[in-house]
């Protein structure tokens, strides 16, 4: 069986036999018809309007803990002008490219280029966004080369009000795609100038924010709590017109654990086509072994053994199947995989090429070691985890 | 049961939706067809629901699931196998070598997977898909420890030999086997 021994072909086979089972939706559907008689969460509850896929990935996701509140309390509400608005932030109208959308919970940047595109609300002008106002106290300073984007926009219906409320989400990202906690705010247009009107969620909160979107009275949020920490369900619901927000959470993931994850590789030696020829590259996958679903996000640390240092440059980049300014928030649930790319260098480097890799977690838990095949590491590129059960690409 | 919102009903839903994708492979695994997965899946969801309790009440109700879904499986291919005398020989499969080698192999065990009996590959998909130890397998699967590693020693055993067999016997990578 070529150089793999039986039982990791067999594990090999299986993980990627699996993958080809059917999506579990028709199923579900099928077994709340059978038992509850229709879906118990999303019939009566109108809030849960997420994206399908969105959706399909969080009702994947962990046993939902009510936390009893993570401090995101109702508005601030605040009267100030932000001023004229601005276009230079406005990613919504990016177009994302297609090849970068990952399998699970769709980034806010992809969700927006759908909701731009097409996606409509017939009571707020068929779905557009006015242009995004700059977004007001969020200090960067304290992320290295870190400017402010804009991380998703959506437009809330309120009861007893004739014009939406404008929802902006706003955080800092550097150029490796770390980036801070979100702030998000509630604007509304008045004599075509959006002005500011509540602080949903403070910087203070430690909320990544990964997913925004809104049902009526309600903005609805998922992200992670702080750069390592949970993942999050977050409904901020108004009764009263948009002034005060109630906020209800939930927990749908628990951080990683290297126990958690099994660590594998897929090597793609470098292939030469008339005049060019691309590196060869190295997946390491990292697939959930446990009970439930986990999350995880940025960048594992590698390296080479025996002695054969560790990846000295990372890199964010298509290649690695990231477009956005950060690297996604990946939810691994039971048997999925995430997968980080090490990029060969241009030169062999000057290191003994290790025959295993030692992986941690960015959370610093080890995962383990994997066999490679000869990989000089001291001159390759890491790129941050992403989700993808097929390759980075 | 009626409590859809914040009762047995809502626990169910929630679990459900969580955990149905990683269900579904296993029970891909298992069947080796995705309809017949699909029905295994809701099959055994539907027969637990009105136990959910006790379900919730095990110490791993994913691993209570599992054990559910592994039973009704094996019990479903005991009762297929009665109904089925007629079919007493496999249709017959072919496997032409590919010149790819990594290729052959999967194809190869993922065909010879399909040779193993229900219990094997139950024993197997546990093994080396779930990685649960023999303990655990032995009790989803109801038998005792040993047999569990006989199963595993016998099945390696009976796909390494199959696999050395055909890759003797197997010519040079041809095309279509048009001159043969």
């Amino acid at each position: 069986m070529s150089k793999k021994t039986l039982p990791d072909e067999l594990r090999s086979v299986l993980a990627e036999h699996a993958l080809d089972a059917p999506e579990a939706e028709a199923s579900i559907a099928h077994v709340f018809s059978q038992t509850l008689h229709g879906d118990p969460l999303a019939a009566p509850r109108a809030t849960r309007r997420l994206p399908h896929r969105a959706l399909l990935t969080a009702a994947a996701a962990v046993l939902v803990l009510t936390l009893g509140g993570f401090g995101i309390v109702s508005a601030t509400r605040q009267h100030g002008s932000s001023g004229a608005a601005s276009s230079t932030a406005d990613r919504a109208s990016q177009p994302t490219p297609a090849s970068a959308t990952p399998r699970g919970l769709l980034p806010l940047s992809s969700r927006l280029a759908q909701r731009s595109g097409g996606a409509t609300r017939g009571s707020i002008g068929d779905g557009q966004m006015p242009a995004a106002p700059p977004p007001p106290g969020l200090d960067c300073t304290g992320t290295p080369s870190g400017k402010a984007v804009l991380g998703g926009s959506a437009p809330l219906e309120v009861s007893a009000a004739v014009q939406p409320l404008y929802i902006y989400e706003f955080h800092c990202a550097d150029a490796q795609g770390a980036r801070s906690a979100s702030t998000v705010l509630s604007y509304a247009l008045i004599s075509g100038v959006l002005q500011q009107r509540t602080v949903l969620v403070p910087v203070e909160n430690d909320l990544y924010v990964d997913q925004l979107s809104t049902a009526k009275d309600s903005v609805i949020l998922q992200g992670q709590r702080g750069p390592l920490g949970s993942y999050l369900h977050v409904e901020l619901t108004s009764t009263d017109g948009g002034r005060n927000f109630q906020s209800r959470t939930e927990e749908l993931a628990a951080p990683c654990a290297g126990t958690d994850l099994a660590v594998s590789m897929q090597r793609i030696d470098a292939i030469t086509s008339g005049l060019s020829q691309t590196p060869g590259y190295t997946l390491l996958q990292l697939r959930n072994k446990g009970y439930y679903p986990c999350v995880v996000s940025g960048y594992l640390t590698v390296a080479g053994q025996p002695g054969a240092g560790t990846p000295t440059e990372t890199l964010l980049g298509p290649a690695g199947g990231v477009t956005d300014p950060t690297y996604p928030i990946v939810q691994l649930v039971p048997g999925g995989m995430a997968t980080a790319m090490i990029e060969n260098g241009s030169s062999p480097g000057s290191c003994a090429p290790a025959t295993s890799l030692s992986v941690t977690l960015p959370n610093g838990q080890a995962v383990g070691k994997v066999a490679v095949p000869a990989l000089p590491l001291c001159a390759a590129l890491l790129h941050p985890l992403v989700d993808n059960e097929r390759g980075s690409t | 049961m009626t409590d859809v919102v914040g009762g047995v009903g809502t626990e169910f839903s929630r679990f459900v939706r969580i955990h149905s994708t990683a269900l579904l492979r296993s029970a891909y695994l298992l069947t080796g067809d995705r309809v017949d997965a699909e029905e295994l899946l809701q099959d055994t969801l539907v027969r637990l629901y009105p136990k959910w309790p006790k379900v919730v009440a095990a110490e791993l109700p994913l691993a209570y699931v599992r054990r559910s879904l592994t039973n009704n499986f094996l019990n479903g291919r005991r009762r297929r196998s009665a109904r089925d005398l007629l079919f007493a020989e496999p249709p017959e499969r072919g496997y032409e070598p590919d010149p790819a080698g990594a290729l052959s192999n999967r194809a190869l065990v993922r065909e010879l997977l399909d040779g193993l009996s229900a219990k094997q590959r139950a024993v197997v998909v546990l093994r080396f898909y779930e990685d649960l130890d023999d303990a655990a397998i032995a009790e989803i699967v109801g038998c005792r420890r040993p047999t569990v590693r006989s199963i595993i020693s016998r099945s390696l055993s009976q796909l390494r030999s199959e696999t050395e067999r055909r890759s003797a016997a197997a010519p040079a990578p041809q095309t279509n086997g048009s001159n043969r």
